[in-house]
């Protein structure tokens, strides 16, 4: 086999960033507007007793970097192979991309905390929250980022371990293995304490004591588990046939 | 850069059907191959493996001496166009144009902009809002400008209307005689293209039925022209591939080469002789499932 292009790689993670610019845009956008509606209304009810970014602009978003991972598989992968890009060089560019993409969602998420507790600060209601604001220093922001950004690539990875078994096996085994594909996300869910199902579940089975170390390195556990998946469905799958 | 290729004993199999079985043939760098064979007879899927689309079930295929799956030198040097296009399907036209001028390293922007003007393909437009046709020539267009060593078309101007079709084929020409390079042509409008191929490569349930250059493909048989008695007379004992009267004129092509004295006979008796339809050989060499090597 030939060495991967160094160039070759950074072209597809460019084209793959560009093409999802404006889609990524668009989704924050939306989360914005839903969570300053959802503010502003609670707000006016006087009802605002904990963090409305916690539950909505932190969590919502995850379920697009599910959706971005299923079409880098799907969409993506048989585009880039059809244009003379081997699969090995995709996932490489691909897993850099997911980097990039979750990296960004968490750096986001966590300027919402900072723009939603100056806010909150402002109003003069931080202290009168039923639980402590969760991120209130520098130090509290770097490791929501960090851990934010593995619970994304998680998420990101899930959506593309969905989507290879889709497009390699059908529709069916694709159904019947979802739940085998998403479960790495609820381990890292639970393992990093973050809401919904992992919060739900770290609560059933009584994994609350976790370390955030520990939290940290589950995740990274699950992103690689998924990854290596990933890999080894996608390193030989055939293209479909492409009729007009 | 011209790529040769060479497969030996190459099998594919889809579960229990076996698409490919045991091919081996050798395709010379720096020509335009005719890939040619019926429905089902695995054309589409020998160029899916000459272009890396999928792995063989055994047997190997090297093009210029490596075997070209998920090898990037090979790939990025390889280009199959298939009915569909890759593509996708929801951007502009303008943008899939992009999105292939950044992976493809010999892509012609003049070409493509030619092309694209030549087509009549609205750029603006969504791929998804494209025709049929419009599809098909934007997956030519495609194919042309990425200008990779290896080029090949599966069936992709099926689509296409008469005028865009005969555009396609001197268009290719042209760009071929500028710039040499080993095109692979899969087709059933086998009398259209046939005048470009200069080998050809027909297969039949997935075997070689017959691997030739195209001029020697043509000496297996003639035409033959005359007066109907004499024309009859002449094609009694041999193998009448398709036959054509207009009052009592009668042509007919026939299977198997004419010596010089059998040539000379018919020239005597009034006949006209002249070369074989290849879509005529075509239809003879693969009507029976016996296996002509």
């Amino acid at each position: 086999m030939s060495s991967i292009r160094a160039n070759d790689a950074v072209t597809v993670w460019r084209r793959l960033v560009h093409g999802y610019t404006l889609m990524i845009g668009l989704c924050w956008a939306v989360t914005v507007l839903i969570v300053a509606i959802v503010s502003v209304s609670t707000a006016l009810a006087g009802d605002v007793t904990e963090s409305l970014w916690l539950n909505t602009g932190s969590t919502q978003p995850r379920y697009f970097l599910v959706a971005i991972g299923v079409m880098l598989v799907t969409l993506h992968l048989p585009v880039y192979v059809a244009h003379g890009v081997t699969r090995r060089l995709f996932m490489l560019a691909g897993a850099g991309f997911a980097l990039a993409v979750s990296a960004a969602f968490a750096a986001a998420t966590t300027i919402g905390f900072s723009l939603e507790r100056a806010i909150f600060k402002w109003q003069g209601i931080l202290d009168q929250l039923s639980h402590p604001y969760p991120v209130n220093t520098l130090g509290d922001g770097l490791r929501v980022t960090l851990s934010l950004a593995l619970l994304g690539l998680v998420y990101l990875s899930a959506g593309g371990l969905i989507g290879s078994i889709y497009y390699r096996y059908g529709a069916w085994i694709g159904t019947l293995l979802i739940p085998a594909a998403a479960l790495p996300v609820f381990i890292a869910e639970a393992g990093t304490g973050h809401r919904y199902l992992g919060e739900w579940l770290a609560q059933e089975i009584g994994l609350t004591g976790l370390s955030y170390q520990v939290g940290i390195l589950v995740s990274l556990g699950s992103a690689a588990v998924v990854l290596a998946a990933m890999y080894s469905i996608n390193r030989a799958v055939p293209l479909r046939p492409k009729k007009l | 850069m011209e790529l040769g290729i060479e497969v030996r004993d190459l099998t594919l199999r889809y579960g229990n059907v076996t698409a490919l079985d045991g091919l081996t043939f050798g395709l010379t760098g720096g020509k335009i191959h005719g890939l040619l064979g019926r429905n089902g007879s695995g054309k589409s899927s020998l160029l899916s493996l000459l272009a890396a689309f999928r792995r063989p079930t055994a047997g190997r295929v090297l093009v210029d001496g490596v075997e070209p799956f998920e090898n990037q030198d090979v790939v990025r040097m390889t280009c199959l166009i298939r009915e569909g296009g890759d593509l996708y399907a929801s951007e502009r036209v303008s943008h899939v144009l992009e999105f292939a001028a950044r992976l493809r390293p010999g892509w012609d922007a003049e070409l493509a902009r030619r092309l694209v003007d030549r087509f009549r393909l609205p750029t603006r437009s969504r791929v998804m809002s494209l025709s049929r046709g419009q599809r098909s020539a934007l997956a030519v267009t495609l194919g042309m400008a990425a200008r990779a060593p290896l080029t090949m078309f599966d069936e992709v101007h099926l689509g296409m209307d008469v005028p865009s079709r005969y555009a396609f084929y001197e268009e290719l020409l042209d760009d071929y005689l500028a710039h040499p390079r080993t095109i692979i042509l899969s087709t059933h409008l086998i009398e259209e293209v046939s005048s470009l191929f200069e080998q050809v490569l027909i297969i039949d349930r997935g075997q070689v039925v017959v691997h030739a250059s195209a001029d020697e493909l043509r000496q297996r048989g003639s035409a033959l022209t005359g007066p109907a008695d004499v024309v009859d007379r002449f094609v009694a004992t041999r193998t009448v591939l398709s036959e054509q009267q207009l009052g009592s004129t009668k042509s007919v092509a026939i299977y198997g080469e004419l010596d010089p004295a059998q040539r000379q006979m018919a020239a005597a008796a009034g006949l006209e002789l002249g070369p074989v339809a290849l879509q005529d050989l075509f239809v003879h060499l693969t009507k029976d499932s016996e296996v002509l090597r």
